[in-house]
């Protein structure tokens, strides 16, 4: 091994492979990252959006009370547009427990969190959605964040310092000698490829186990799948959290324009179970409506679900029991001292506010064990696309925050040719530059649509599905699949005009696309 | 209280071509419609049977339940005669056949099947030029030839610098700047002589909306070649050309239009016994009750917004106020894939051969109540690319009882 | 200040059907049109968006003729969602003209005195070119100027005739701010009707004070708010009578019984919903054709011509068909879809070439109509009815003045067997 050149592979493009990717990029390290399809497809694209201030687990978990609120400090700080400090609210209605409540107020004291009170009147001035009927009121520093923007970020400023990232490869093999991990095999679409490796960070979220299976060490996780409803407007202007013990459906954070209820609870076998039933729909709308009563009224775009990865070394592995009792803590595995395998270690557990913590551990003693030594320098550098260039018009303000790095090279393109100001997706308000500059990088409608919001609207595509094929030249057979991912999501929350907007989608598809293939 | 021999719910294609049937009787019919209606999203191209075999070979092989197989070959016949010289008189010519399938290129280079459809959009003649406009995203011409050999020539037209033309217009924004004085002196100046050889210049389907003939004349004028137009996305110009053709037939004729208001319909033992209708934005006040002895529900399904999924996966039709049977569940209502066959997409009321919904044992909901067009079930109009054909037979058949 | 909560876009599928429907968009090639204006931006503007002036330029031609509202065929509040957006994206408080014109009460009181004087400047050409520049108006259209004795006085003043016995149920006549002081002929046409049919007429809001919509259609609802707080507290006698609160004019009247509520959020003005009722609507329900026949001249042999106005045709199309053929005359309806003139927009001088593009559609359907006989036009506002005696030459009147006319509309070139 050369010190000079340490060769780290890690596993998984969600936030936390990412967050370890630039972790390592800073401190000095070129490392490769390998991910088995596009990056942030797993739970960290699945999730509410909120940064959290800790307050949801000061009572229950207050370890992760703590690390949300230092993180949601740094966060703020280093990740620019991808956080928006839209501030948060805890509420208790009359026949909410005040003993909790007191609880709470110890809890985030103890956590370090800020815990303001609010008059219930001026609150609901600021949030006159909000249910009437709030008794109590405290504001907390919750933010919305946005992870696909924070994905785009990590990878920028990682490939600038010369970091390798492989999507839709897949670890299928591991390569050991005398008790240490040398390598992985991966396998993408052309063939497999051997990578060497000194080090093998497995951050795979809910799919650590079975990475974990792959190098023969076992990692007693329990999966628990939430379920979200994306809302077509933005009903509140800050986060609202019913202050009671962590429940389904008591979060509602405003996400860019949209709004998020959150969550459920279930315990799923496998990573790939994120079908959202009718049931949960129900019992989320059904919840919302403490929060903001006519919630159930309004309309809903989407239905998504994402696996959360829970440690849980008490449990037997697989096994179920409350997963809302487990932490939802970082956990750092050397398997090493664990299953006399060097070379590997796993991080799992966490959540998307705590990424850059559950990196910067994990980094620290993957440098360790390799008898390396650099400091973390994550908490105080800046992504790449943090900061602001001079005020920018409204239209160009949330492409600005989307595009981050990419921001300076759309500008060009606008002020040489102000026709690329048209507006390919209208929903979301995406340009044609912004498209152009996009497909420069990947022509992949999905992967497109991640990166701009294209097609996330209101209209899920209806209007610009195949303005976006027609841009980047895209066969028939893309345009089907991406009209299909887009129908998977609204499938749960087919009713009133999103029902009609699928009908009229579907007519004009089938008119452009006839005879729409095999697929008939 | 206004008193009517007939009253037609909606304003989409099946609920004016039923007016002016019921008109053309003599009959004092009035028009209440919810907005415009949705004609401004009919692409234009009049489908029938997307599968291409004769009327009489299709109607054979249909299910009992379909509309065309309970209304008739010879009513379907008749009907699309009857559009035909509707939109002549109307100065909307529809040409094809009623047998068999021509075709019509799609924004993304298929070719969808229609039997009628109008002059403009007719296949062209001989080889063309395709025109791309400066800006225009519904459309794009190297793509839209690969429904005809994929060699074509394509002529780019830009605007002049910092002109805010076409810049995110849509089809019908195109349409309406070429309507004006300033639009049409835009695209005859580029169109003139110096365009690569090719009989016909194939445009996308925005050369005017109130205009749209002597523009295309002037076109073909200048270009001296034979103009037509392909299939756009809404908002449909096409589909404005026939809704202004259709309505000014309507009003010719002396149906009473009343666009913007909502309509609920009161049934009794006898039948529909009124009509309650409240300008939209009045919504939630008493409104104006007519009266009439026969009403015929054109409210265009679930797309047309007559049909409402509800929150429990019911179907309700909201114009009566009735609940239709639906799937027991949302994710039964809808398939896997978009275009997968599901029952939310061949919802709406069983007819009997009169037109008139019928329950399930097979007998009229009401004596004096008609369906047409998406109001009526049984068939899936966008698999079968049958809308246009169902819409007009069951609006024949409609205007013809009611 | 924040429009109400119960304004969303969630119903709006984006369809377009808003956009196919608005005059505006054909003639202004940098207009935004009512879909981005409307429901689009609303989305996007909820999220607390700062100023944008190419934004605000972009929203500015809007002229509140609602026709995109009209056209929806899914009950988005188009135009209403359009008012708001366009306040939240103002960044300067109004300039003196829009403080000005966004007041015609206030308007109407001022220029009371001054009358003779800026008639004489209006008359004279260069004098009116400058005054014009200064005020950012445009020099080629008529300015409207108050008449003596204003609606109240004459009102105070006047003489109840009586034709048919006096009815129980009384009623309220709104008085807009064009009737009370610019114009009062259709109100006391009405007044005069109304008194031959045996109503009780009381006049309401007893001082002038606008009803806001001219705030609402220059983009700044905010402003409307406070009026309309006022307004409601004005009309509470009429509101307390139960009787029935008629309107001469298709924008104030929607603004009182539905957009007070609906649009600006106003506490206590939901009840004018069913109380707010156009003149020409009230009379073709609740009077009979024999008791109209009884107290106006017959009109048999006579033919006129109706505009229903973008905003009658937004309440259900008008009535005054109805009730004008009651009375024996035959009404051709013009088909126009909006005139262009918008209140005080088509004396603005950054719109007056979209007001007279859009008034093009009326000029084509105003001369067809001259050339077959049409002599006189109705319709239900008055400053609609300037812009289609400018574009046609033809005069105008409110439908209620054409019934109490005593001259002929002009013949019936084919009257009815």
């Amino acid at each position: 091994m050369s010190a000079s050149s340490p060769r780290i592979v890690v596993i998984g493009g969600g936030a936390t492979g990412l967050g370890v990717i630039w972790d390592l990029a800073l401190r000095g390290i070129r490392a490769t990252l390998v991910e088995q399809g596009d990056l942030c497809h797993g739970t960290s694209g699945r999730f509410h959006g909120l940064l959290h201030s800790g307050g949801r687990y000061a009572v229950r978990d207050p370890r992760s009370a703590e690390e949300c609120i230092r993180e949601n400090r740094v966060l703020r700080r280093v990740a620019g547009p991808a956080v928006e400090p839209v501030g948060g609210y805890f509420l208790a209605l009359p026949e909410d427990d005040p003993a909790y409540v007191r609880s709470w107020r110890a809890g985030c004291e103890a956590a370090g969190i800020p815990v303001r009170p609010v008059d219930p009147a001026e609150f609901l001035r600021r949030e006159p959605r909000a249910n009437p009927r709030v008794a109590t009121v405290f504001a907390v520093p919750d933010a919305s964040i946005d992870s696909f923007r924070l994905a785009q970020q990590l990878v920028a400023g990682a490939r600038r310092l010369g970091a390798r990232i492989l999507t839709r490869h897949r670890v299928v093999a591991a390569r050991a000698q005398g008790g240490r991990v040398v390598g992985v095999e991966v396998e993408n679409a052309q063939g497999r490829v051997t990578l060497d490796a000194d080090m093998v960070i497995n951050a795979a979220g809910p799919w650590a186990r079975r990475v974990g299976h792959v190098f023969g060490v076992e990692i007693p996780m329990v999966l628990a799948k939430g379920s979200h409803l994306i809302f077509n407007e933005r009903l509140s202007s800050a986060v609202l959290n019913r202050l009671i013990p962590p429940d389904d459906g008591d979060i509602l954070v405003p996400h860019d324009v949209t709004s998020i209820l959150a969550t459920t609870s279930l315990a799923v076998d496998e990573p790939e179970d994120v079908e959202v039933t009718e049931a949960e729909v129900a019992l989320l709308l059904e919840r919302g409506e403490a929060l903001v009563p006519g919630v159930s009224g309004r309309r809903v775009l989407r239905a998504f679900a994402g696996v959360r990865p829970l440690f849980d070394p008490e449990g037997s592995p697989g096994g179920m029991r409350d997963e809302r009792a487990i932490t939802r803590g970082l956990s750092l595995l050397d398997h090493e001292e664990r299953d006399g395998l060097g070379g590997l270690i796993s991080i799992v557990g966490g959540k998307l506010t705590t990424f850059r913590l559950m990196a910067e551990t994990a980094v620290d003693l993957a440098l360790e064990r390799m008898g390396l030594v650099a400091a973390c320098r994550t908490r105080d550098t800046p992504l790449p696309g943090a900061h602001s260039p001079d005020p920018v018009p409204l239209h160009l303000e949330r492409a600005r925050r989307r595009l981050g790095p990419l921001y300076p090279s759309v500008l060009d393109r606008l002020r040489a040719d102000p026709a690329q100001g048209a507006l390919l997706c209208e929903c979301e308000q995406v340009t044609v530059a912004e498209i152009d500059a996009r497909a420069a990088g990947s022509r992949h409608m999905s992967d497109l649509r991640r990166q701009t919001w294209c097609a996330m609207g209101p209209c899920q595509g209806t209007f610009c599905a195949h303005r976006l094929a027609g841009r980047v030249d895209a066969p028939a057979e893309e345009l089907v699949e991406f009209v299909t991912e887009r129908w998977r999501g609204q499938r749960p929350v087919l009713w009133g005009q999103q029902a009609r907007e699928a009908a009229v989608g579907r007519s004009l598809m089938a008119q452009a696309l006839w005879p729409a293939g095999a697929g008939w | 209280m206004v008193k009517l021999d007939s009253v037609v719910v909606g304003g989409g294609l099946a609920g004016l071509v039923a007016a002016i049937r019921v008109a053309e009787r003599g009959r004092r019919v009035c028009l209440v419609a919810e907005g415009q209606g949705m004609l401004p999203l009919f692409a234009g191209p009049l489908a029938v049977w997307g599968a291409g075999t004769g009327i009489d070979a299709m109607a054979a092989a249909l299910s009992p339940g379909h509309p065309y197989r309970v209304l008739g070959a010879a009513a379907l016949r008749a009907a699309l005669a009857f559009f035909r010289d509707l939109t002549r008189r109307a100065g909307l010519p529809y040409v094809g056949d009623a047998e068999a399938n021509g075709w019509v290129p799609t924004p993304l280079g298929r070719r969808y099947p229609c039997r009628l459809l109008p002059e403009r959009m007719a296949p062209p003649q001989g080889p063309a030029v395709l025109v791309q406009l400066p800006g225009f995203l519904d459309g794009v011409a190297r793509r839209v030839r690969a429904a005809l050999t994929g060699a074509e020539p394509v002529v780019e037209l830009e605007a002049d610098r910092g002109s805010q033309v076409g810049t995110g217009w849509d089809s019908d924004r195109w349409a309406r700047f070429l309507d004006t004085a300033p639009g049409a002196r835009w695209i005859l100046e580029r169109l003139g002589d110096r365009l690569p050889p090719g009989d016909t210049l194939l445009l996308p389907a925005v050369l005017g909306v109130e205009g749209h003939e002597a523009l295309g004349r002037a076109l073909e004028a200048a270009s001296g070649r034979q103009v037509r137009e392909w299939m756009g996305w809404p908002p449909s110009p096409p589909g404005a050309r026939l809704r202004r053709a259709l309505v000014g037939e309507a009003a010719r004729l002396g149906v009473d239009l009343r666009w913007g208001v909502r309509a609920t319909l009161s049934g009794g033992p006898h039948g529909i016994e009124g009509v309650t209708v409240v300008p939209k934005p009045a919504e939630g006040t008493r409104g104006v009750e007519l009266r009439a002895e026969t009403v015929v529900l054109a409210t265009g399904g679930l797309p047309g917004g007559g049909l409402v999924v509800e929150r429990d996966g019911s179907l309700l039709d909201r114009t009566l106020g009735r609940g239709l049977a639906g799937a027991g569940s949302r994710l039964r209502l809808f398939g896997e894939t978009p275009f997968a066959a599901a029952p939310a997409f061949a919802a709406g009321y069983p007819i009997d051969g009169r037109a008139r919904p019928v329950d399930a044992s097979g007998r009229p909901l009401y004596p004096n109540l008609f369906a047409a067009g998406r109001a009526v079930g049984g068939y899936d109009g966008d698999r079968e690319a049958s809308g246009g054909g169902v819409a007009l037979v069951t609006a024949f058949v409609a205007g013809g009882e009611a | 200040m924040r429009p109400p909560v119960h304004l969303t876009a969630d119903a709006c599928i984006k369809c377009t059907v808003c956009t196919t429907a608005c005059p505006v968009t054909p003639h202004e090639t940098g207009f935004a049109g009512p879909k981005f204006a409307g429901p689009e931006l609303w989305r996007i503007l909820d999220e607390g968006g700062a100023g944008d002036p190419d934004l605000e330029a972009r929203l500015d031609g809007c002229l509140n003729c609602q026709l995109c509202q009209h056209a929806c065929p899914h009950g988005v509040p188009v135009a209403h969602l359009i008012a708001w957006n366009r306040d939240r994206l103002k960044r300067t408080p109004p300039v003196l003209r829009d403080r000005l014109l966004g007041r015609p009460d206030r308007l109407g009181r001022m220029l009371a005195p001054a009358r003779p004087l800026v008639g004489r400047v209006w008359g004279h050409p260069r004098a009116r070119r400058a005054a014009a520049r200064v005020m950012g108006l445009s020099p080629d259209r008529p300015l409207p100027l108050p008449v003596k004795p204003d609606l109240r006085a004459w009102f105070r003043a006047h003489r109840v005739e009586r034709v048919l016995p006096v009815r129980s149920e009384p009623v309220t006549l709104y008085v807009d701010c064009q009737s009370g002081a610019f114009d009062p002929g259709p109100a006391v046409a009405a007044v005069r009707l109304l008194e031959r049919l045996g109503y009780d007429v009381a006049l309401s809001p007893p001082r002038p004070g606008c009803c806001g919509a001219a705030w609402v259609s220059a983009g700044r609802p905010s402003r409307a708010v406070a009026l309309a707080q006022a307004g409601v507290g004005a009309l509470a006698p009429a509101i307390a009578s139960g009787g029935p609160i008629l309107s001469l004019n298709s924008t104030c009247g929607p603004t009182v019984g539905l957009e007070w509520h609906r649009l600006l959020g106003i506490e206590g003005a939901a009840v004018l919903a069913e109380r707010v009722m156009d003149l020409m609507t009230f009379l073709a329900r609740r009077v009979t054709p024999q008791e109209l026949r009884a107290v106006v001249p017959d009109r048999s042999g006579q033919r006129i011509a109706y505009h229903a106005t973008c905003r009658m045709q937004g309440q259900g199309g008008g009535m005054a068909p109805e009730v004008l053929s009651a009375v024996g005359g035959t009404v051709v309806r013009l088909g126009i879809a909006c005139c262009g003139m918008a209140g005080a927009y088509g004396n603005k001088a950054e719109h007056v070439a979209t007001s007279l593009a859009v008034a093009q559609d009326a000029a084509r359907r105003l001369a067809r109509a001259r050339a077959e006989g049409i002599r006189t036009v109705a319709t239900d506002s008055g400053t609609c009815g300037w812009q289609l005696q400018l574009v046609s030459g033809l005069p105008t009147v409110h439908p209620v003045e054409a019934l109490m006319a005593e001259t002929s509309w002009g013949a019936d070139p084919a009257p009815r067997a």
